[in-house]
């Protein structure tokens, strides 16, 4: 089912119209990284990624690479996503110096334990488009 | 911050929550407003202001809904407008009311807001996924919103799960919350869910995204609430319940908020405090609260960030009866979101219509006896922005 709808879904990830959104997928198709923007002026880095702070609001911002490592929050599966196929198990990560952070999880919901070591790593969906995931570590 | 000590609400008018619409929901609409206009016993003639909650989860083709609900009416007015913030809608419809009427623009206000939850045929899931991932994605934002997540549900089971294993709460505890709310709609004219309900039934029940199920989530409603506000003097001392203190916080997250917990929310408890702080009280004054628990384990949360009860003990609480008649304070006299219904867009304007009739001593035989204050949230996204309003029997 991607196909039939990534199309609407790739016109609504430009929903804010910004270059942070474009280089953030492109980063992530490209450079098979992820990353995020972080304030020239105050340090704080954003998330999701922006072309100002919303921190400080300072209009300089720096692309900067996060991860790989974070730590599982939370966990949950969904009966119908609107992406994925069954079964979709989505989470949430805390990357160091960044925050909490919605995830594809790459691994079975009994796999999973809150506080575990995750790692980032690229999931790609089809030749357009590539998301982040986390995997557990190891 | 003024305090709006003129302020009341005179009316109140509902249709009841079901899961299908028995009329098209300009309809409801028009249908509460009425019965709210006439339960305040004003003249029509003196409502000349109109401020509406847009349907806006009902996927009704909302724009100029105001113009055409006024027309409908026929109520000529001096303000007219719809508002719309998630499920923070009718109560932003209702502040709009409440500061025009304290500008002078208005002299009194009919509230109105409807909602329903669209279904989609299993069979067509395709078509319906086709529309839903472009209306998500755009609602939730470009990053957050390529996951594919469409209800908020497995983001609330996050916050859930989260809360269960920070404060040792069990599953049993959890569903003794929905046991709880399903004992108070029983005897409720306007509520969806009546019949009995065990804490065997909901853990036996389907599991929507772990650890909630099915019995633990809001469900699929349609309904409209009305309420005409206005100034103390133009009514008798019968309808006289005041708006003592407004709230109000929007954190600046949408969803999952990035540097957060999702076990106990900022936009409560400050909304919260603000409006106990505008009113002059405190959590133990209030007698009668209605709370926008969409879930079970949000409910919960709700309890404690709101005030009411320490964090980690809101369970605890319930278990003990202390939320219920006989208690010190009964949280969700209609049923709450899960067994009352949950019409979003209308929501909040049900829990101001349970409080008023609570206060005024006309709740159907389900008084609580003596209550003279009363407490209404509701929140947006999850959690990320509240409004708290506290209402006083004069």
């Amino acid at each position: 089912m991607d196909n039939l709808f990534d199309v609407f879904s790739l016109e609504a990830m430009d929903y804010f119209g910004t270059g942070a959104t474009r280089e953030h997928y492109r980063r992530l198709r490209e450079d098979r990284q992820l990353a995020t923007t972080e304030c020239t002026a105050c340090g704080e880095r954003a998330w999701p990624p922006r072309d100002f702070c919303p921190h400080c609001q300072g209009g300089e911002v720096r692309w900067v690479e996060i991860g790989p490592g974070a730590t599982l929050y939370a966990f949950t599966t969904q009966q119908r996503s609107l992406r994925f196929a069954k079964p979709d198990v989505v989470g949430l990560v805390d990357l160091p110096g960044v925050g909490r952070i919605l995830t594809r999880i790459g691994a079975p919901f009994e796999a999973l334990r809150i506080g575990m070591a995750m790692r980032f790593e690229p999931l790609d969906v089809n030749e357009r488009l590539v998301l982040h995931q986390f995997v557990p570590e190891g | 911050m003024p305090k709006p000590a003129d302020l009341v609400i005179a009316g109140v008018g509902a249709v009841p929550v079901r899961r299908d619409p028995e009329a098209p929901l300009m309809d409801l609409a028009a249908r509460a407003g009425r019965a709210a206009v006439a339960d305040a016993g004003v003249d029509p003639r003196e409502i000349d202001g109109l401020f509406l909650g847009v349907p806006a989860l009902s996927g009704e083709p909302w724009m100029m809904w105001a113009a055409n609900l006024g027309a409908h009416l026929g109520i000529p007015t001096r303000s007219l407008a719809s508002y719309e913030n998630g499920g923070l809608t009718a109560l932003l419809a209702l502040r709009a009311a409440a500061d025009a009427i304290t500008l002078g623009r208005v002299s009194a206000a009919l509230v109105i807001a409807s909602d329903a939850r669209p279904l989609f045929d299993v069979a067509h899931f395709e078509a319906f996924a086709r529309n839903a991932a472009y209306t998500q994605t755009a609602l939730q934002g470009p990053v957050q919103g390529a996951y594919g997540v469409g209800a908020p549900i497995p983001y609330y089971a996050m916050s859930a799960q989260r809360y269960m294993h920070e404060f040792g709460v069990a599953a049993e505890a959890v569903a003794e919350v929905a046991v709880r709310l399903r004992a108070h709609a029983a005897d409720h004219p306007l509520a969806q869910f009546r019949e009995p309900l065990s804490v065997d039934e909901v853990l036996a029940a389907p599991v929507l995204s772990p650890p909630i199920h099915l019995p633990e989530a809001a469900s699929v409603s349609t309904g409209a609430c009305a309420v005409v506000v206005t100034d103390a003097a133009r009514v008798p001392d019968s309808r006289r319940v005041r708006l003592a203190g407004w709230g109000e916080y929007h954190d600046p997250s949408h969803f999952i908020p990035a540097r957060a917990p999702l076990t106990r929310f900022a936009s409560m408890e400050r909304a919260a405090a603000d409006a106990f702080a505008a009113a002059g009280m405190t959590p133990g004054d209030v007698d009668v609260a209605e709370i926008y628990g969409v879930f079970a384990a949000t409910e919960l949360i709700a309890y404690e960030d709101l005030g009411f009860f320490d964090k980690g003990k809101a369970a605890g609480a319930v278990a003990e009866g202390r939320t219920t008649w006989g208690g010190e304070i009964v949280m969700n006299p209609t049923g709450g979101r899960l067994s009352f219904g949950h019409p979003a867009g209308a929501t909040p304007l049900y829990e101001v219509a349970e409080v008023v009739r609570q206060l005024r001593g006309d709740a159907w035989g389900r008084q609580v006896e003596g209550a003279t204050v009363g407490f209404v949230q509701a929140e947006h996204g999850m959690m990320n922005g509240t409004a708290v309003a506290i209402f006083e029997r004069s």
